[in-house]
């Protein structure tokens, strides 16, 4: 070992300006890390990145120039991968960060607890915003499916709906203690954010009077507010103008506004840094 | 006790100016649940000094440090680093300082160089790469794999990351674990330089010989309170000097005049509070009688001396040490 060091003057150290401090900046470098990790590990890359996008592909390519059914395909098909990547995958990368001690490393730098919690996830929701974008322009270009009529309504409902998500992953992993423990642990959540109608199933598959109390699962109003921002048409076939799908999914809007806020009281108050000893 | 810009320490008893104190502990006391890990200590820390946390696992040392570093709240008490409080002043507080966790805190995927890479963009006015490897003797392993560096290099690896933004206070906990003893040593240069360097170090050891040979002070924790502090050799002289010898039973023992003899079969100890005169008696007397003293040795007692002695007067029905350890 060689060199010395000379510890900076406190005003010199002072974060002020460095963009060390700066939580876009540190998010970005967690986002390195785990698009790395993620580059070194074929298992994981297969499993969250090849296959989910082979099976969407598969599952959407029987829907050739068939506007509503296709679209309807497509949102239910991105809602699986959704829930699948944001919040089963997450939930494992949550749990082997801690037991790796990563979060704890990290808590012990510059980042806060909200920017290592969002930094963690950002590989994941950048992966299914991707996975997202390349089926969105394979149903267009070669389905010919038309394009989003609205899409600003769809990216608010993606972010809305990959927040949820990545939120219920943070407070799963507490009870999470490895990678392989979380195939128990998000089974229950997997069915429940999958049993809407418009996500596993097609939409009046179910008696009307359950599709209703289950639309408001969190992964109700998200795929109506896809297929309403996609088609520029209500599910009863009403046509909307660019400004009547805003207020055709106010009400999806307010719901995933709820379970937004529920999901992230849920992760502050259950998440866990460090694993549990003995 | 404050006098002119004085503090009689609560710890040691020994004087310093207020304004040299990085590291303050007044009272600190930390609990999970029914079970109170750390019961109510009390330390001061100069600038530029090295301090050094001993104690039997579950003594308290990791949740003590942790608390400083930010990463625990008090249950109890008042922390201060550089003169804030490490939990709600985070964002002021965590440039100026480096942690060194107990444990990795790695991803294994990744190699040398991408660890330190990512870690100097999380880090304020850091090093270069190249800089921080070559400092802890990892230049050479820039590109093996995390998950593929032998524990004593994953420790070096920890120590480059903890001391990559010069911080101003510096925390080891545990750092030469699992390491060789020439790396152990290196490690101590690297300390060594902070220091001269100005950085306050506080650490914490299993190795009494690293607190002997690297700390201005040290504290030894039992049972999540600090039982004794001081400069090493101040906490050392607590003990008595040991002279010990083998002698056939037969044989009558000189009485040395400042030493209580112990005397197992044809072991010998004297345990001695004036060894130079001790010693010059015991030797006189086998002189003058002819007697052979065979595996003669004579000592001052060390660190490990005084932490045994702590140790052995752990209260067997005192569950402390196991609890947090299962903690």
């Amino acid at each position: 070992m060689s060199g010395t060091m000379t510890t900076p003057s406190p005003t010199t150290a002072a974060a002020s300006g460095d963009r060390a401090t700066r939580p876009i900046w540190q998010m970005a470098a967690m986002l390195k890390m785990e698009l790395l990790a993620l580059r070194r590990s074929w298992t994981s890359t297969a499993m969250s990145v090849v296959t989910p996008l082979m099976i969407a592909l598969l599952l959407v390519s029987e829907y050739g120039g068939q506007t509503v059914p296709g679209v309807r395909r497509v949102v239910s098909v991105t809602t699986l991968i959704m829930v699948f990547l944001v919040h089963h995958h997450l939930t494992t990368v949550y749990a082997s960060r801690r037991q790796e001690l990563v979060l704890k490393r990290l808590r012990a730098g510059l980042a806060s607890d909200r920017t290592i919690l969002f930094g963690t996830a950002s590989s994941t929701v950048a992966i299914f915003l991707a996975q997202f974008l390349a089926l969105a322009v394979y149903a267009v270009l070669v389905l010919d499916l038309p394009m989003p009529r609205n899409p600003l309504v769809m990216v608010v409902a993606l972010l809305f709906g990959s927040s949820i998500m990545a939120a219920f992953s943070a407070a799963l992993s507490a009870i999470t203690r490895s990678s392989e423990a979380a195939m128990l642990t998000t089974l229950p959540t997997v069915v429940i954010f999958l049993a809407t109608p418009g996500a596993l199933l097609p939409l009046g598959a179910l008696p009307e009077s359950l599709e209703r109390v289950l639309w408001f699962l969190p992964n109700g109003p998200f795929t109506e507010a896809m297929r309403v921002g996609w088609l520029g048409r209500t599910d009863e076939g009403q046509a909307l103008s660019f400004a009547g799908t805003f207020v055709e999914t106010l009400p999806s809007f307010g719901v995933l506004l709820v379970w937004l806020v529920v999901s992230l009281f849920m992760a502050g108050r259950y998440f866990r840094w460090e694993p549990r000893h003995g | 006790m404050t006098r002119r810009g004085l503090e009689l320490s609560a710890t040691d008893g020994s004087l310093m100016s207020m304004d040299d104190v990085v590291i303050e502990v007044d009272g600190l006391r930390r609990s999970y649940g029914e079970f109170e890990a750390v019961r109510g200590i009390s330390l001061r820390i100069r600038r530029g000094e090295l301090f050094a946390l001993l104690g039997t696992n579950g003594a308290g040392k990791t949740t003590t440090i942790e608390v400083l570093e930010g990463l625990q709240p008090a249950t109890a008490g008042r922390v201060r680093v550089l003169g804030l409080d490490p939990v709600r002043d985070r964002d002021s507080v965590r440039p100026r300082t480096g942690v060194m966790l107990q444990h990795g805190g790695f991803t294994g995927a990744l190699t040398v160089r991408e660890t330190v890479e990512i870690w100097r963009s999380l880090t304020v006015r850091p090093q270069t790469t190249a800089e921080v490897l070559d400092l802890v003797d990892l230049g050479g392993r820039m590109n093996v794999a995390v998950e593929q560096l032998s524990g004593g290099e994953g420790r070096r690896l920890e120590l480059a990351l903890a001391v990559l933004g010069r911080p101003e206070v510096l925390f080891l906990d545990e750092p030469t674990t699992g390491m060789d003893p020439a790396s152990r040593r290196r490690t101590w240069d690297v300390v060594r330089e902070l220091q001269k360097g100005g950085t306050t170090v506080l650490l914490t050891t299993h190795y009494l010989e690293e607190a002997e040979v690297l700390a201005d002070r040290v504290a030894i924790m039992r049972g999540g309170s600090i039982v004794a502090t001081g400069a090493p050799e101040d906490v050392v002289r607590t003990l008595p000097a040991r002279i010990s010898f083998r002698l056939p039973a037969t044989e009558s023992l000189p009485d040395l005049p400042h030493a209580a003899r112990l005397v197992e079969g044809d072991r010998v100890t004297y345990e001695s509070r004036q060894l130079q005169t001790d010693l010059t008696r015991l030797l006189e007397w086998a002189n003058a009688g002819n007697v052979r003293l065979a595996s003669l040795s004579a000592r001052p007692a060390t660190l490990e001396d005084v932490f045994l002695d702590i140790a052995a007067d752990h209260d067997p029905t005192d569950q402390h040490a196991e609890a947090e350890a299962a903690r």
